[in-house]
């Protein structure tokens, strides 16, 4: 599984999460995300290992970053982001900025379909692996 | 949409790692913005959209609110209507049956009417079990709707969900009607566009690839209007346009090949014939070399062979004028006999410069003849040849003119001084033999660049156009040339030799107006010092205070003999050896002063006896080299440490006698006391002195005499012969002194009458 599959599976999740008002399911998200952040074992690589097995390699420097200045990867970084910012707009300035989770599950939707991520790009620029 | 990004999708690096099952997990974002158009234009058309919806939408989630509460008061009064229908019909307040069917009817979760002390509930267990923060309630005062006293201040209030929860529901299905909304449109934007896009430039794509390699008929579908139905059609113009010219290539490069083999055949003919005539030249080569060694060789057996006759015929000739100069000196022959032995003598000397032209002009032929570079004194020779051709002019009678600055100071320049002595002395005699009237004039002038001009003019007969083409050539002889004798040598040889001292000799006459021979020769101006010629000696004896021993080896007799007589008659003490071998045997003994060596002789040559001889005597002797070769790299070869000086064969009295004053310092018996053919003057004298000559005759010959008019004299001696028999013998001596251009010897026999 790429991380391009798996945006658009984050993006619909949360976009139905939202829609159904599921606060539960929400609050899981989040913590899937932390889970994700603090460990780095991402899903997409989980399911790749699951999947393949010994013959699973993840390839070095497989992103064209030549700004890299910290191992952090800018994927793992990318978990943070979004946890943090659906922490602030939906629970504590819901409603100021209740639209901003729908907003995130759109990108996340949008990321997936065209295969462009610009926070990741943004993170890669800054000098995330 | 851009490639399905699956477990093998490649992210994209510097170099696209190969392919492998399951391993990539991280996409490169960057590369997906940057690798496709229709992606960034997806991309940032789905985020235009976003932005542009989410703004729109919160405005109008916004007025949720509002249109909330307006929803519920209308229902509310739509609630409060119908309970005032059923007051009007039955008069009596609603009862729960028909208020549940209204808050049911206009979405309210519960309601309570209060009148009279009573309420009707419909819906309470709901709000007394629910969260309270759940629910808003609604209250409308009834009183003013119910107009009976029974029903005054009663109310109705309606339980509705919170406008927190509506409002959160409204917002929820808004955006995600929305949220659905743009995810449509963003699939169907990218599917739109990938067609859209993506396959006109996939389609140019791979064209180009296929134009690439090499596939010209390619060609893009044109039936679009838009901007990539135009691309194409350049597209497909370019490619018309590249086959052409790739057409138009190919036939100029099939017709270049053809060209090219055409060429190459040609190429290789002519390699072939060129190789044949290569290897024709190369056997040409070969039997130029051969002949060129076989002219060499020949070459040499002619000059070998020059040598040798020059040699052969000079040997004999030594002996032969030897003895006639000899014989001339004999006191005891008659006159008869001194005549015949003159006539010998100019016989043989006339054959021997008739060897000597013939020698000169094979030498030229074969490349022989060398210069003979020294200084000299032009103007000093000038001098030497104007006093004897001027006595020449004078005998004949005519003028003799000279133009030069040769009574100047002396001019020292480097040249052949013998060679350019020769030419001038030829031409001379020439035009001084041909020329009975008028005179000879000789023209000497110094030119630019260190060239001077000779000019030889006559006012002789003249030489036709015809002649003057030939009169160069060897051996040609005009009828005048013819009459007067000669060997028809003399110009060819002075032709060559200018020519050989970079001059050339050329011709101007007129019939009947004289001929002018002139040459133009470089002299560079001579440094150092200048050679003079040593003055001809007179033959005569050595004075009485002066003995020399000389030691004569040769292994010809007649040579021998020859010199030996010579020298003896000249008062020198004299030794004779036959060979090199019995010389050396000889000079320790006799310890002579002078030593003259045959070079030609058996088992020990001249040179090598002379450096025998040294061993033993030191300097003490000078060394003579007696040689009958005549040619200069012949007597130069024989100009060795040892040797002192070398004389040609055949040799005079003079040359000996200069040789023995040269290099020993004698003196000969001077003019003033020496009396050639004593014998005869003596005679001549006592004729005269007893008979005597016509006064008249000597007061003519002695004015001839005084003012050197050899014409005059020779007249006068003539007719002193024919006047007296007696006195013949007188007229031909002077005669002879007349031939022999000796003006002190007629002067002296003159002077005694």
């Amino acid at each position: 599984m790429s991380e391009r599959v798996f945006r658009i599976i984050l993006g619909v999740s949360l976009l139905a999460l939202l829609g159904f008002n599921f606060a539960v399911g929400i609050y899981a998200y989040m913590s899937l995300l932390l889970f994700e952040g603090i460990t780095n074992w991402r899903i997409p690589i989980l399911v790749s290992k699951a999947r393949f097995g010994d013959d699973y390699q993840e390839h070095e420097n497989v992103c064209s970053n030549e700004k890299t200045a910290t191992p952090f990867e800018a994927e793992r970084m990318l978990r943070f982001v979004v946890l943090i910012l659906l922490v602030v707009t939906y629970i504590f300035y819901n409603d100021l900025l209740w639209w901003f989770p729908w907003f995130i599950g759109i990108m996340l939707c949008s990321a997936g379909l065209t295969g462009i991520c610009p926070m990741v790009m943004v993170l890669r620029a800054i000098g995330f692996r | 949409m851009s490639d399905t990004s699956t477990e093998t999708d490649v992210a994209k690096t510097v170099q696209e790692p190969p392919l492998e099952p399951g391993h990539i997990v991280a996409d490169d974002w960057s590369a997906n913005w940057n690798g496709s158009v229709a992606i960034k234009i997806t991309a940032l058309v789905v985020w235009i959209v976003i932005i542009y919806s989410f703004v729109v939408a919160t405005i109008m989630v916004n007025k949720i609110s509002a249109e909330l509460s307006q929803e519920i008061n209308n229902q509310a009064n739509k609630v409060i209507k119908g309970i005032m229908v059923t007051y009007r019909q039955t008069n009596q307040m609603v009862d729960s049956s028909k208020l549940e069917s209204l808050i049911n009817e206009y979405n309210f979760i519960a309601a309570k009417v209060q009148y009279d002390d009573q309420e009707i509930w419909v819906g309470q267990n709901i709000i007394d079990n629910g969260n309270k923060n759940e629910y808003t309630s609604i209250t409308q005062d009834l009183s003013n709707k119910v107009s009976t006293d029974s029903y005054h201040s009663s109310k109705l209030t309606l339980f509705h969900p919170s406008f927190k929860a509506l409002e959160q529901k409204k917002r929820s299905i808004t955006f995600l009607i929305i949220s659905l909304s743009i995810l449509s449109f963003g699939l169907i934007h990218v599917f739109i566009t990938s067609r859209v896009l993506k396959r006109p430039f996939q389609a140019l794509e791979e064209a180009s690839r296929r134009v690439i390699n090499g596939d010209l008929s390619i060609r893009m579908d044109t039936r679009r209007q838009d901007e990539f139905g135009k691309l194409a059609n350049f597209f497909n113009n370019m490619l018309e346009r590249v086959q052409q010219d790739k057409n138009e290539i190919d036939g100029i490069n099939a017709n270049l090949e053809k060209i090219v083999n055409e060429r190459t055949k040609e190429l290789i003919q002519t390699n072939s014939e060129l190789g044949k005539t290569l290897a024709y030249l190369q056997d040409t080569q070969k039997q130029l070399m051969k002949s060129e060694l076989e002219a060499e060789l020949a070459n040499e057996a002619k000059s070998q062979f020059l040598a040798n006759m020059s040699h052969e015929i000079r040997t004999p000739m030594n002996s032969i004028l030897g003895y006639t100069q000899i014989l001339q000196r004999d006191e005891s022959l008659n006159e008869d006999q001194k005549i015949s032995i003159d006539a010998v003598n100019r016989s043989g000397n006339h054959l021997l410069g008739l060897i000597n032209d013939i020698l000169d002009i094979s030498k030229i032929e074969a490349g022989r003849m060398e210069l003979n570079f020294i200084n000299f004194d032009l103007h000093q020779l000038i001098r030497d040849i104007s006093s004897m051709f001027k006595l020449r002019c004078e005998v004949k009678n005519i003028a003799w003119h000279i133009n030069t600055d040769a009574e100047s100071d002396g001019l020292a320049v480097r040249g052949d001084e013998g060679k350019l002595r020769q030419v001038l002395i030829n031409l001379l005699s020439n035009a001084v033999k041909f020329t009975n009237i008028g005179g000879v004039t000789l023209n000497v002038q110094e030119l630019e660049n260190n060239k001077f001009l000779f000019e030889v003019t006559d006012t002789g007969p003249g030489i036709t156009e015809q002649e003057q083409k030939t009169i160069f050539n060897t051996f040609h002889q005009d009828k005048q040339g013819i009459k007067k004798g000669g060997t028809g040598l003399g110009l060819a040889i002075s032709k060559k030799q200018i020519k050989l001292m970079e001059g050339e000799l050329k011709v101007e006459s007129t019939l009947g107006k004289g001929a002018r021979f002139y040459f133009v020769l470089p002299l560079d101006k001579a440094t150092g010092a200048i050679f003079k010629a040593i003055p001809k000696q007179p033959a005569g004896r050595l004075r009485e205070n002066v003995h020399i021993k000389a030691l004569v080896v040769d292994d010809i007799m007649e040579s021998c003999e020859v010199l030996s007589k010579m020298l003896s008659d000249m008062g020198v003490e004299i030794k004779q050896a036959k060979d090199g071998y019995s010389s050396i045997l000889i000079a320790e003994e006799f310890k002579p002063d002078v030593i003259f060596m045959d070079y030609n002789m058996p088992r020990m040559n001249g040179i090598d006896a002379i450096d025998n001889i040294r061993q033993r005597l030191g300097n003490s002797f000078k060394a003579i080299i007696v040689t009958a070769h005549a040619f200069d790299q012949d007597t130069q070869k024989f100009r060795v440490e040892n040797v002192d000086d070398v004389i040609a064969k055949p040799y005079t009295i003079e040359a000996i006698a200069s040789c023995l004053v040269r290099h020993l310092n004698v003196e000969f018996e001077t003019k003033d006391n020496y009396t050639p053919d004593k014998g005869l003057a003596r005679a001549a004298m006592e004729d005269v002195a007893t008979s005597g000559i016509p006064q008249k005759l000597t007061q003519k010959l002695k004015e001839a005499v005084e003012f050197n008019i050899i014409t005059d004299i020779e007249d006068i001696s003539r007719q002193i012969g024919q006047a007296d028999e007696k006195f013949q013998p007188f007229a031909k001596l002077l005669e002879k002194y007349i031939r022999e251009f000796d003006m002190p010897a007629i002067r002296k026999l003159v002077g005694s009458l």
